[in-house]
């Protein structure tokens, strides 16, 4: 079967309709890692599968394009492969599985979370302003800076805010409070030039 | 009509553009640049509106915020708002305003017949005169009270207006733009800190838009327009004008809002922001938030033309409009006098300047005298005159520290009356911050004296009322922020060179005597305009024992409602101190409070209104349920289907027919939104025998346990069950309600109490959406669409699950129940739960699958006695209170919750148990919360024994179930209880909360 | 509305963090051993103090961490952030000061 069939996003009736600078992501593998990050064990193996280390400086992203490693707890982290890179022919999953084994053994939690948040891509010049409507994290570009990520509340829903880039946010919101962010979302962008 | 009062030239009004407006139905002509108060005054008008307590005639008295009485209903139906300073209104073509507190109208108003009865209306009147006969309240004095003194009216229909707020964290925030504010930003920015500047005025400049003062050989104005420039330039500077900071809370977290649109007409604002709400939190604040003048309390001091003299001078300098034409000047100080000489360069007619100070020797009255102008040295008003304006005032010598009148009077014609008795620090902010005041006795004055961390109190606002001080102050606070800001500021360039009046010292005079006692005859000595207190209100508060100055404000209602007391504070408490024969530093101020001016609401909900007001959560499924007619309920912040009527049933009908279909055939629902917990580590099992009351350890890969959770004071807190996917990995369900609070509480066990063992949670609600098939041909639905598993009871027992493919899907299985029948808990990735949905739907059509709600669910487990946490129990409930002692372990040492049960109050024998109730008559069904008795014949009081938690029609019994909490229940089975409700006593049965099959023979379905 | 220090995420608005009560409140080792007196000064005796006061809070809608603060209960000025486990710094040795 192919991946991702029968996958609606709930946001998927709303997106067509969406303003220039808010865009609905595709579905990727998303893989929540917990383990320790004193364990030398552990990092290396997860560099081994992963290709580079995890991040270790609080509120960052590791990583390439295509496969990150945000940063969210001091044992956490949100392992994200965009276009599932190394797993296109593979099951969901695979991205989790393969995780798994390289950590046999060790005390880690591994949870495929592909399906538990959409993601919904923010850019262009109304990108701060948007963010200053609707968080009250200071996005400052000199404070909140590309390759960082944040934690937070948008609105009254919590989300991860990533910055690929100046001008770009990456939100990622869990499903429940998908509508309602987007909403609130094109509302914020429909009033943003005032 | 033309505007009269309106000078030749001058002011920053733009003469080219004139607008139309309306007040009182009356038809008017300003500038634009003017607000709503001087272009009144700029045609003439002086009376606005009638007072609060004794409708007397009132005029317009300042020119900005302080503004007590000039307050306007504008604009009407649906963008009406009451109460509105006619100061700070920004004129704008076709503009619409009426007086407030005015019945029939503000000329002819028959409630000023209340004067004749003033003494009714003394301190405390409201506490005192209509106690008695109580229903008098209701009936006479409410009604009359609220239509007579009733400010505007609020609208009736709700508002049109936009609103949204925003969030900035700049590193200095320097609040208000005059010479004080303008020096601390520019100073911030030169060092390319993060500024932001914000101003209550259209206009930048505070106090340098009324004096004419020069500043390095430059204008003031000019210096403004630089200064402005120069911070427009900087890339991190936002200067928010029209913008009131009016709350400032802990750790610099301060809440400004902005008027976006409320200077256009209104044809011109539809589909814009209106205001907008400004949350900082700043790392470095700067309080240049200037000064107000004081009134003078002299007998009669507010009829309409008795204004503030810095405003009469704003009103003249920045507007064009001189408010009268024959001016007394009464005074402490020598700031008036700069009126004066104002008024005369207009050729005006200064009819006298009257001084309460004996010695009268600085620079500004000697050039007054100069022109001729009589100056009443040791003199004060001691009466005045006129209805709807005042037409003479009363000038008699007065002692030295105005204590008493010394000699006989004279009258002297005006049409206005310019007053000043010093200026106050406007400190309202800083006292919201929390920072503490000291009274000045030089300054004559509560001053700023220890602020909170991280703040400067700059110019006007810390009593330093000359500009050249403001200028350094205000330079020297921009460099604080930029030191906390970790920058580095400039090098400082040497202070300006400043042209402003020498002026001699002020003479404090906090109550002018008039020509009776205050308190006797009829002049009234106003301390608060807006809330018509008077002197002798003061006074009457202090011989009925208040004393403290929080008891007079509250007795006496001075520096109540919207004014909070700008303009009154310190004439009450320089009153309260004479009274009191004590020092005013003593006495010490009120609190201030948040906010500054009047807020709307709109303003303060932003774009949180409607479907916004609170997130709605959906599952993946939500979509059908809407196309196919599902009624909602909310549960937490979800909206789960609560029934789908068909043909027209109303809600009963609906969950009868789906009960059975449960019951009889197979029924789905969306259990998307049960919490659900990954847990894993090697110690997982034993965590779990810590935070469920039954253990875990030998549970079996593959099966399933119900489990209850307590605090630590052995209440009951949530439940649910929590499948072993491995030795190290379970999966656990919590209530949908309690789903991130259960997460939390797992986190801080696992951090703070337990930190050595290996245990990870992550949180998988929203991974996985939920379709629970039930009823007895549950498993035919299943076979259909999972061909290649094994369903039988045998191969799939009742708490086991498997992992499998469902309709081409992966999916895991969960055998639980919460009906009491067969039931398959279908767990997919969340984005396929739709699709799932329907591949069930599709497949159960010919077993007649129905759908149903939460409403349903809650009646399939009252049949079945289970409990839903937040329904049976409440936070006081044990699990043996449920008679649930089953799941609590005896052979576990610890867990959470378990040394309470063997506390004496959790182990009493007469604790509220759950207990079946069947009414004596099948059809009634008991309402939820009713309360238990019983003896239906006790006197009243009765003594109450428990209450009904859960209450239903079983359409499957086909009688009416109930669940209650009853004191010792679990030993009065069989016995009577009573519920006496409003329609009559209804009367039940205690039993077993099993109603339905009790034997659980049903659970494995149709073999 | 306070700000507080995340010791992972930085400084947060209080909207993010959730309360949870006065700190270092040992859970006793084994409670069967206490006497209901003892037992209940546990579940439901906090010092309320006036001053520097020990509390925890937790990350709830960031890294989900708990931690510790002192916090003067008065002027609600944060005199330190700590790990779970360490004890509190002593009130009053500050890193920065009020004015």
């Amino acid at each position: 079967m192919a991946k991702y069939e029968n996958w609606l996003s709930p946001v998927a009736a709303l997106a067509p309709s969406f303003p220039q600078g808010l865009e609905a992501l595709p579905f990727c593998a998303q893989v929540n890692l917990r383990g320790n990050p004193g364990d030398p064990e552990f990092m290396s193996r997860v560099k081994g599968e992963l290709g580079f280390a995890l991040p270790t400086v609080p509120n960052t992203v590791a990583g390439r394009k295509k496969c990150r490693a945000l940063w969210l707890g001091p044992d956490e982290w949100l392992i994200v492969e965009e276009g599932d890179a190394r797993f296109r022919d593979a099951p969901e999953g695979a991205l989790a599985a393969q995780l798994e084994q390289a950590l046999e053994g060790l005390h880690h939690a591994v949870t495929d979370v592909s399906a538990n948040r959409i993601r919904l891509e923010l850019s262009g010049p109304e990108v701060r302003t948007v963010l200053m409507k609707s968080c009250e994290l200071d996005c400052h570009p000199a404070v909140f800076r590309p390759g960082q990520v944040a934690q937070t509340l948008l609105a009254k829903a919590q989300v991860i805010l990533e910055k690929p880039a100046e001008d770009r946010v990456h939100l990622y919101v869990r499903n429940s409070f998908a509508l309602y962010v987007a909403e609130w979302l094109v509302d914020a962008f429909r009033y943003s030039g005032e | 009509m033309s505007m009269l009062n309106r000078t030749a030239s001058g002011g920053s009004v733009d003469r080219s553009k004139p607008l139309n407006f309306t007040f009182n139905g009356q038809s008017y002509r300003g500038f634009e640049g003017d607000t709503l108060a001087s272009a009144l005054l700029a045609n003439g008008v002086h009376l606005v509106g009638r007072s609060f307590k004794y409708h007397r005639p009132r005029g317009i008295v300042a020119a900005g915020a302080e503004e007590p009485g000039a307050l306007v209903q504008l604009e009407t139906a649906e963008h009406t708002e009451p109460n509105i300073r006619a100061t700070q209104i920004e004129l704008y073509e076709g503009l619409v305003a009426s007086s407030v507190n005015v019945w029939p109208s503000v000329d002819f108003d028959v409630s000023a017949i209340n004067g004749l009865f003033a003494k009714l209306f003394t301190a405390g009147f409201y506490n005192k005169t209509f106690m008695w006969p109580r229903s008098f309240w209701m009936r006479l004095y409410e009604p009359v009270i609220r239509r007579a003194a009733g400010w505007g009216r609020a609208p009736t229909t709700s508002d049109p207006d936009l609103y949204d707020h925003m969030h900035d964290h700049p590193d200095v925030l320097v609040i208000g733009a005059g010479p004080a504010g303008l020096s601390a930003a520019v100073e911030a920015g030169r060092a390319g800190a993060r500024v932001v500047l914000v101003d209550e005025q259209a206009e930048p400049g505070g106090s340098l838009l009324t004096l004419e003062r020069e500043i390095d050989g430059q204008p003031g104005r000019d210096w403004v327009q630089d200064r402005i420039a120069e911070l427009e330039a900087m890339p991190d500077v936002r200067i928010l004008s029209r913008t009131v900071l009016f709350g400032y809370y802990d750790h610099n977290y301060l809440v400004a809002v902005e008027r976006k649109t409320d200077h256009l007409p209104v044809m011109k604002r539809p589909g814009r922001i209106r205001q907008r709400t400004w949350h900082f939190r700043a790392g470095h604040v700067v309080l240049a938030t200037g000064a107000h003048e004081r009134p003078l309390v002299f007998a009669d001091n507010d009829r309409p033309g008795i204004m503030l003299a810095g405003s009469v001078l704003t009103y003249l300098n920045r507007y064009g409009v001189f408010p009268g034409k024959e001016v007394v000047l009464f005074t402490n100080n020598d700031g008036a006098y700069e009126t004066a000489l104002a008024l005369h360069e207009q050729r005006l007619k200064v009819a006298a300047v009257v001084d309460v100070r004996h010695q009268v020797t600085g620079a500004l009255p000697a050039r007054v005298r100069a022109l001729g102008i009589p100056v009443f040295a040791g003199h004060a008003l001691s009466a005045t005159r006129g209805g709807k304006r005042v037409s003479a005032v009363e000038v008699r010598p007065v002692q030295q520290g105005a204590g008493k009148l010394t000699g006989a009077g004279r009258w002297i014609n005006c049409d206005l009356v310019a007053m000043s008795g010093g200026w106050s620090p406007v400190v309202h902010l800083f006292s919201q911050s929390q920072g503490r005041l000291e009274f000045d006795a030089g300054k004559s004055a509560f001053v700023p004296a220890h602020a909170v961390p991280a703040q400067t109190v700059a110019g006007a606002a810390n009593g330093d009322f000359l500009l050249k001080d403001c200028l350094l102050a205000g330079r020297e606070a921009g460099r604080n922020g930029v030191l906390a800001a970790g920058l580095k500021p400039k090098r400082r360039k040497p202070a300006a060179a400043v042209h402003e009046p020498e002026t001699a010292p002020m003479e404090p005079v906090w109550l002018v005597p008039g020509r009776e006692p205050v308190g006797v005859g009829k002049a009234k000595h106003f301390v608060d305009l807006q809330n018509d207190t008077t002197a002798a209100d003061i006074a009457l508060a202090t011989r009925e024992g208040f004393e403290s100055s929080e008891h007079v404000k509250r007795y006496t209602l001075t520096g109540f409602g919207t004014d909070q007391g700008k303009t009154s504070n310190i004439n009450a408490l320089g009153i309260l101190s004479g009274l009191l024969d004590r020092p005013l530093g003593e006495i010490g101020t009120t609190t201030f409070r948040p906010p500054y001016t009047p807020v709307a609401y709109g303003a303060l909900a932003g774009r949180n209104i409607g479907r916004w007001s609170d997130p709605v959560r959906t599952t993946s499924i939500h979509p059908w349920h809407e196309g196919n007619g599902a009624r909602f309920e909310t549960v937490g912040q979800w909206h789960r289907p609560w029934y789908y009527p068909k043909n027209g049933e109303n809600l009963q009908a609906a969950v009868n027919r789906e009960c059975l279909a449960v019951r009889n055939g197979v029924g789905v629902l969306d259990a998307s939104t049960l919490g659900k917990i990954d847990i894993r580590g090697p110690d997982a099992a034993e965590f779990l025998n810590r935070v469920y009351t039954n253990a875990w350890s030998k549970l079996g890969v593959g099966r399933i346990r119900y489990g209850l959770m307590c605090r630590e004071d052995g209440m009951v807190f949530d439940d649910g069950t929590t499948a072993r996917l491995a030795p190290d990995h379970f999966l656990m369900t919590t209530t949908t309600g309690n789903a991130a609070v259960v997460l939390d509480w797992l986190e801080d066990y696992l951090q703070t109490e337990w930190p050595d063992l290996r245990v990870y949670c992550t949180s998988v609600t929203e991974q996985w959406a939920t379709v629970s098939v039930a009823g007895p041909k549950a498993r035919r639905v299943l076979e259909k669409l999972a061909p290649e598993m094994k369903l039988g009871p045998d191969d799939f027992p009742f708490l086991s699950f498997q992992e499998g493919t469902v309709a081409g899907m992966a999916a895991r299985i969960f055998r639980i129940s919460f009906t009491g029948e067969l039931t398959f808990e279908i767990n997919v990735p969340w984005h396929q739960g739709l699709a799932l949905w329907k591949a069930v739907m599709d497949a159960g059509e010919e077993f007649g699958i129905t759908p149903y709600g939460t409403e349903t669910m809650h009646v399939l487990r009252a049949e079945k006695g289970f409990i839903i946490v937040g329904q049976e129990t409440d936070g006081t409930t044990t699990p043996q209170d449920l008679g649930m002692d089953w799941i609590v372990s005896k052979a576990k040492p610890d867990f959470i919750g378990k040394r309470s049960f063997t506390r004496s109050d959790t182990s009493r024998p007469d604790r509220k148990q759950l207990v079946g109730l069947l009414t004596e008559d099948p059809e009634t069904v008991l309402p939820e919360g009713a309360q238990l008795v019983f003896d239906p014949h006790a006197p009243k009081p009765m003594p109450m024994v428990g209450h009904v938690t859960s209450s239903y029609y079983s359409a499957a019994l086909g009688r009416s179930i109930a669940l209650a909490l009853v004191k010792g229940g679990q030993d009065r089975m069989g016995q009577h209880v009573f519920a006496p409700l409003e329609g009559g006593t209804v009367t039940a049965v205690l039993t077993s909360p099993v109603f339905f099959d009790k034997e659980g023979e049903r659970q494995d379905g149709e073999i | 509305m306070l700000k507080i220090e995340c010791p992972w995420c930085g400084p947060r608005h209080e909207t993010e963090f959730r309360y949870g009560g006065e700190a270092h409140r040992v859970r006793p080792e084994k409670p069967d051993s206490l006497t209901d007196e003892a037992w209940a000064a546990f579940l439901f005796m906090r010092t309320n103090t006036k001053g520097a006061f020990a509390e925890r809070w937790c990350h709830v809608n960031g890294c989900r961490r708990w931690f510790n603060v002192l916090r003067h209960t008065v002027s609600h000025e944060i005199l330190a952030v700590y790990a779970m486990g360490e004890v509190p710094p002593v009130p009053g040795a500050r890193k920065e000061g009020g004015q």
